[in-house]
């Protein structure tokens, strides 16, 4: 009984974790470049988009608008650090750091609300009448996560947006010769992750009933290691991988605890990375 | 200034431990674990055994080493990704060890030795020694411009040249008869030392360490340093290091804004000088000139 609560509270963040992974694999997939500062521009984006609606109560607007704000900013930041840093790519990774330490300070210097953002739960947290252990917002996130990767993978197979953002991911000399502008198919991936990205901060934030100024690098923390575990290699990878890890911490956390979950999921996380998961692999959607 | 010397000494050889990771053609964030081996063994050796300074500086060394070479078994099948995730996770799982490890001594000023997240209190050896401050950064910069002399010495010679075969392309250094599996593991090591001799110099000269000194934030921050400063040369790292101390003290004039600034500067940075501070090509030429 207690190995299936814990697969079903396991649940909630597996759903958080396949939304968050998806961004960090488009943005990954398209601009082969790692993103230190995602998790930030979600976590401003929320703060920015929470304060701004908190006193009306209209809790969608808010979530439509932390997505819309994730956008804008998550594409100033590409721009600079995609775009105006050139040479080693590592260079651009170092300039999303730049970024994250930015953003997260001004958050903390924000009169009030350095110590946190409150974000209301606009769902239930009641449990469900067939099954009493499962919180119906914890429903609602997991099957928000399953559609919005469903929907991005029929995205990216039916439509020809979709065809040219898998054609850039596969090979990026490839798809300049059948005249895809880089550039726009960047800024429609990084705008699709940004999205994704805050819809899953937003549902966790309201179900925490708020964020922190550190939820930034909570975020960016478990996006790499979804995008790691999985590969990068396609959608039910990034599924596969949050599956695993969100039930495999509520699971680790029932059988050892606290004190000795991080310890014993990392170090199994070390030895998988270590023996099973192939090199070389080809980024592909 | 003399704190900011002495940090800069430090970080600099924890940036130069990123360095040599980098010129394999892998990018590292978990180099931190070294630098938190080497902490806790020589506090270990001088504040729980009572030991001289160089012999506790050289069991970090040889920790570093050891523990690299260890974990090099496991971390050089990967690349790329895989590589910089299993160094990520490495560095946690150190970090979340040395967090629950308690293990005390009955010194001469009582209880002494690591206290799981309360941190590693009294390392004090500097002051039992009598050294002023003068003495410790003395100690401190000597030591850095060493290992710096040593570590650019060898990226000169032969194993150097294989060390950027190894990373411009490695099946191509392979057909050229290099064992690049060797080349690999050679360089991971000499970061494990660097990187472990670094954190030695840490827990001595700030008489306390915690497990969150050795947390993320601080191998991307050395990671930033390399990067910036360029890893061209070994000179690089001491520049990106310079330039981020620096400028952090100097920003303490923006208050609490002091790090919206810095993150700014950063990318500012990488903007303008995409190679780092320093690149391969101007120290040469640099040299030349200097020469004639």
């Amino acid at each position: 009984m207690m190995v299936f609560q814990a697969c079903l509270d396991g649940l909630l963040y597996s759903g958080l974790y396949i939304m968050l992974g998806l961004g960090f694999f488009l943005t990954f997939s398209v601009l082969r470049r790692v993103d230190l500062s995602f998790g930030t521009v979600i976590m401003v984006s929320i703060y920015l988009a929470s304060m701004a609606v908190s006193p009306s109560r209209f809790n969608i607007l808010a979530l439509l608008l932390s997505c819309l704000t994730a956008i804008i900013i998550g594409f100033f930041v590409g721009s600079i650090c995609f775009g105006l840093v050139r040479g080693d790519p590592r260079n651009s990774m170092a300039a999303t750091l730049g970024v994250w330490m930015a953003l997260e300070e001004l958050i903390i210097q924000l009169p009030g609300h350095g110590r946190g953002q409150f974000v209301e739960n606009f769902l239930s947290n009641q449990g469900l009448n067939w099954i009493p252990s499962l919180r119906f917002d914890h429903t609602i996130i997991f099957f928000l996560a399953i559609t919005t990767a469903f929907g991005l993978y029929l995205f990216l197979r039916y439509t020809k947006i979709g065809l040219a953002i898998r054609t850039l991911a596969f090979d990026p000399d490839t798809a300049a010769l059948m005249g895809i502008s880089r550039k726009i198919i960047v800024i429609i991936a990084t705008s699709i992750a940004a999205a994704i990205g805050a819809l899953a901060g937003y549902l966790f934030a309201m179900t925490q009933h708020g964020i922190d100024a550190h939820f930034g690098m909570w975020v960016t923390i478990k996006g790499l290691v979804i995008l790691f575990i999985s590969g990068a290699t396609s959608i039910f990878g990034i599924i596969f991988a949050a599956l695993i890890l969100g039930i495999g911490e509520r699971l680790l956390t029932e059988l050892f605890g606290t004190t000795f979950r991080e310890l014993i999921g990392m170090t199994l996380m070390c030895l998988i990375i270590a023996f099973i998961m192939g090199n070389n692999k080809k980024y592909r959607i | 200034m003399e704190h900011s010397i002495a940090m800069i000494c430090i970080y600099a050889l924890l940036a130069l431990s990123f360095m040599i990771v980098l010129r394999v053609g892998e990018v590292s964030f978990g180099q931190q674990a070294f630098f938190a081996f080497g902490a806790y063994s020589s506090a270990i050796a001088t504040a729980m055994f009572e030991v001289s300074l160089p012999i506790a500086f050289a069991i970090a060394i040889i920790i570093g080493f050891f523990v690299a070479w260890m974990v090099s078994y496991l971390v050089l099948r990967l690349y790329g990704v895989n590589f910089s995730l299993f160094m990520l996770v490495f560095a946690e799982i150190t970090r979340d060890l040395f967090s629950q490890w308690t293990w005390q001594l009955n010194g001469s000023n009582g209880l002494v030795g690591p206290e799981g997240s309360m941190g590693f209190a009294r390392i004090d050896f500097f002051a039992r020694a009598g050294l002023s401050g003068e003495w410790q950064l003395f100690i401190l910069c000597s030591i850095t411009v060493s290992i710096f002399i040593f570590v650019n010495w060898l990226l000169q010679n032969e194993w150097g040249l294989r060390v950027v075969a190894t990373s411009v392309d490695r099946e191509l250094a392979e057909l050229r008869g290099i064992n690049t599996k060797y080349v690999r593991r050679t360089a991971f090591i000499l970061a494990g030392g660097c990187a472990s001799i670094s954190g030695a110099l840490f827990a001595h000269y700030v008489t306390f360490i915690y497990p969150s000194n050795f947390g993320l934030m601080t191998g991307v921050h050395a990671l930033a340093y390399t990067l910036i400063g360029g890893t061209g040369h070994v000179l690089g790292s001491l520049a990106g290091t310079v330039f981020d101390v620096w400028l952090l003290e100097w920003l303490r004039f923006a208050g609490p804004y002091r790090m919206v600034i810095f993150g700014s500067v950063i990318v500012i940075a990488l903007i303008i000088a995409p190679s780092g501070i320093v690149s391969n090509r101007a120290v040469r030429r640099d040299i030349k000139l200097w020469g004639s």
